[in-house]
């Protein structure tokens, strides 16, 4: 990587007004595994003792009766004349007992990790930085951002005045991030909220600066803004929470001052195991379809099998005979079926015959029983 | 494209903020992208469109739909990330603009965003047809219910309807009215609010009447005559000559007023106590007529002041009068 990617310098009225290189730690590889680690526990460093006090519940003589008195044999405290006589003492299921495994104060409160681990994060987190998708990702509204990393002039540093601080933000498109961090403060859930954690906030921008020469004082009273010296960046406020890509603010001596941190005589730049992390591209790349074995033609399928005492058609490959003679069958039985159609319809005429007939015969004799002459007038079969 | 694929680890893998599931178990979980440039609304490798720098969406602004392109070229600069580009109105028009502007795109992406277009128009065509039955009156317009807030609203109407105590409120006004006159002589009042008023009105009459003599004409005064023990002879009155001197007190008016008028004091004195039987007090003042008489004390005097004279306590029987009587009275007294 000869030539970095030229980052946009922008003036405090948000136009651009020269350029810089990209420090080469903004290129080191993006491990959210370390960084989350690594957070996890530093978070743990700025801890204070908390435990139960020495002699809580163990301020009792008390001794159990033993066996034969139809109690339990929880030691129970001696003496008379008070309702606490006769109670019981010490165990944690007791009331006013000691607690179960009493907190010490010599609980390993802080976490070593190792250096290099420390600054791998670092520079990780810091990588992160420059990629606009990850802040986004974060959850820092950064829409109206003209580039990310945002670098802005010197003169940054030696803004005096919260409202010049603000303008400044403003004409960058950086204070929408301030305004949702602003909107964001509720009163905390929980007991926090008595013991001094009262409001919780959003973080909001990171503005990180090489010589404080004012901007301290400018901007620290803007929620969520935090602030940062390059010398000594912060991985709890690189990766707040352990995720990658805080919104942050570069002057632009602090982003130069990168490259000597980071680099040859510095502080080392973790190597990514892979230049290039795109599986997919490379394996579809010329060179290395060109030099592939030809692809196999590979292996024949085979139809799942088909039984024969259910499929005619596997039937007649072993044995066609049995086949021919159940086709055979099957064709008579649907003849016989539109047969039986037949004989049915045909029953059906006979039985209107002899309906008919009958009915003629009746007729007839109704006929003849009259008084008269049979058949006078003629009679029509 | 080295980016897209870390990207997509980092978000996928560790948090992206507009990730969204719906369903507990793993087998029936969805991922949803609440990113405004999604094209579907699922969370995967394809659909992001965080992690794809080659990306375009479709959307609707007020019924005009544009198309929005995300290049490479511009990926680090957040402000012109999208390329807006209006589509036309026309279906077809704009199958073609979108065959047009996405021409070197992956085909699944083109195909998606022509799906997309279609489902647009298709809303659209419906919202169109829903105004139009609105206006003419046939469908009614479709409102949605917001339970939260009706319900919000409901807790506070009923809060205000307690509060404002309409019924208290609708009788001072009438009472109010009333006393000023409004309603000319009405003579129909319920009983209880009536008497109820008038024991007010009756208490206030009552600290005004200590002031004034009393003219209760209860029942028969007992009246004790006490002999004197150490008062000078000189300084001896009669009974007859006591004057009541309010709250039960009787003695002798004050010295200073003695005065030749008091006859006609008197008179009008006694014609005001009316027909009681045989009160003393009223025989001893007609009595009095004749002599020199100390003048009645004021009605505005002090209590306490009093003669050196007996001091005679005389307590009386107090029935509760007929309120009516008593008005009746208190217009022919004086």
């Amino acid at each position: 990587m000869a030539a970095r990617p030229l980052v946009s310098v922008f003036s405090l009225t948000g136009d651009k007004s020269g350029e810089t290189s990209l420090p080469a730690v903004m290129t080191a590889p993006l491990r959210s595994d370390i960084v989350q680690f690594v957070h996890t526990n530093m978070n743990k460093n700025n801890r204070q003792a908390y435990a139960v006090s020495l002699y809580a519940g163990k301020q009792v003589s008390a001794s159990s009766w033993g066996t034969g008195r139809a109690v339990a044999r929880i030691p129970r405290v001696g003496g008379g004349g008070t309702s606490r006589s006769g109670q019981g003492a010490f165990g944690n299921m007791c009331r006013t007992g000691r607690m179960f495994a009493p907190t010490k104060t010599w609980r390993k409160w802080h976490r070593k990790i190792n250096t290099t681990q420390k600054r791998y994060a670092v520079a990780s987190a810091l990588a992160a930085t420059a990629v606009p998708a990850l802040v986004m990702a974060r959850g820092h509204v950064v829409d109206n951002v003209p580039e990310i990393p945002l670098v802005l002039d010197n003169a940054l540093e030696s803004t005096k005045k919260t409202s010049q601080a603000k303008e400044i933000l403003a004409a960058v498109g950086a204070f929408d991030d301030v305004e949702k961090a602003a909107d964001s403060k509720q009163i905390r859930a929980g007991k926090g909220k008595m013991r001094n954690r009262r409001y919780t906030l959003r973080r909001g921008p990171l503005v990180i600066y090489s010589n404080n020469d004012g901007v301290e004082q400018a901007c620290r009273n803007l929620p969520g803004v935090e602030l940062c010296c390059v010398d000594r960046l912060n991985l709890l406020q690189l990766a707040p929470g352990g995720h990658m890509g805080r919104f942050c603010v570069w002057s632009q001596s602090a982003l130069e001052a990168l490259d000597t941190i980071y680099g040859g005589d510095g502080k080392r730049i973790p190597t990514a195991s892979m230049t290039n992390a795109d599986l997919a591209r490379i394996i579809n790349s010329d060179e290395i379809q060109s030099v592939l074995n030809p692809a196999k033609a590979g292996q024949a399928t085979y139809a799942p099998k088909a039984n024969p005492l259910k499929s005619i058609d596997a039937l007649e490959k072993l044995d066609a005979y049995a086949a021919a003679a159940r086709r055979a069958e099957t064709k008579a039985q649907e003849a016989r079926a539109s047969n039986k159609a037949q004989l049915l319809a045909a029953k059906r005429g006979v039985k209107k015959e002899r309906k008919q007939f009958k009915a003629q015969g009746k007729a007839f004799y109704a006929a003849s029983v009259k008084q008269g002459d049979v058949c006078a007038e003629g009679f029509d079969l | 494209m080295q980016h897209d694929e870390m990207i997509w680890q980092v978000i996928n893998h560790q948090f992206c903020s507009y990730k969204s599931t719906i369903g507990k178990a793993k087998s029936d979980k969805t991922m949803f992208c609440r990113h405004p440039y999604s094209v579907t609304g699922l969370c995967n490798r394809t659909s992001c469109p965080l992690a794809n720098s080659k990306y375009a969406t479709i959307r609707e602004e007020e019924g005009k739909v544009h198309l929005f392109v995300k290049t490479v070229e511009r990926a680090h600069s957040p402000k012109n990330l999208w390329e807006k580009i209006l589509l036309s109105r026309n279906y077809s028009k704009a199958l073609q603009q979108l065959d047009e502007h996405l021409a070197y795109f992956p085909k699944a992406l083109i195909h998606r965003n022509k799906q997309r277009l279609t489902k647009i128009h298709q809303y659209l065509i419906r919202m169109r047809k829903i105004k139009l039955k609105e206006l003419s009156g046939r469908k009614a317009k479709m409102v949605g219910i917001h339970r939260k807030i009706d319900q919000r609203e409901e807790r506070r109407e009923k809060k205000a309807l307690t509060a404002a105590h309409i019924e208290k409120n609708i009788q001072k006004e009438l009472v109010e009215r009333l006393a000023r006159g409004t309603y000319g002589d009405i003579y129909n009042f319920p009983e209880v609010p009536y008497q109820k008023a008038l024991q007010q009105a009756e208490e206030e009459e009552e600290e005004e009447e200590e002031e004034y003599e009393s003219e209760e004409e209860e029942g028969e005064g007992i009246v004790e005559y006490v002999e004197d023990l150490d008062e000078e002879e000189d300084e001896e009155e009669d009974v007859e000559d006591m004057e009541y001197m309010g709250d039960g007190q009787w003695g002798s008016g004050s010295e200073e007023e003695e005065g030749e008028e008091d006859s006609d004091d008197d008179s009008e004195e006694e014609s005001s106590s009316e027909g009681d039987d045989g009160s003393s007090e009223e025989e001893s003042s007609s009595e009095d007529e004749g002599k020199p008489k100390k003048k009645k004390p004021a009605a505005k005097k002090p209590k306490n002041q009093r003669r050196k004279g007996t001091r005679v306590e005389i307590e009386y029987e107090e029935e509760e009068e007929n309120p009516m009587e008593q008005d009746a009275v208190a217009g022919t007294a004086w």
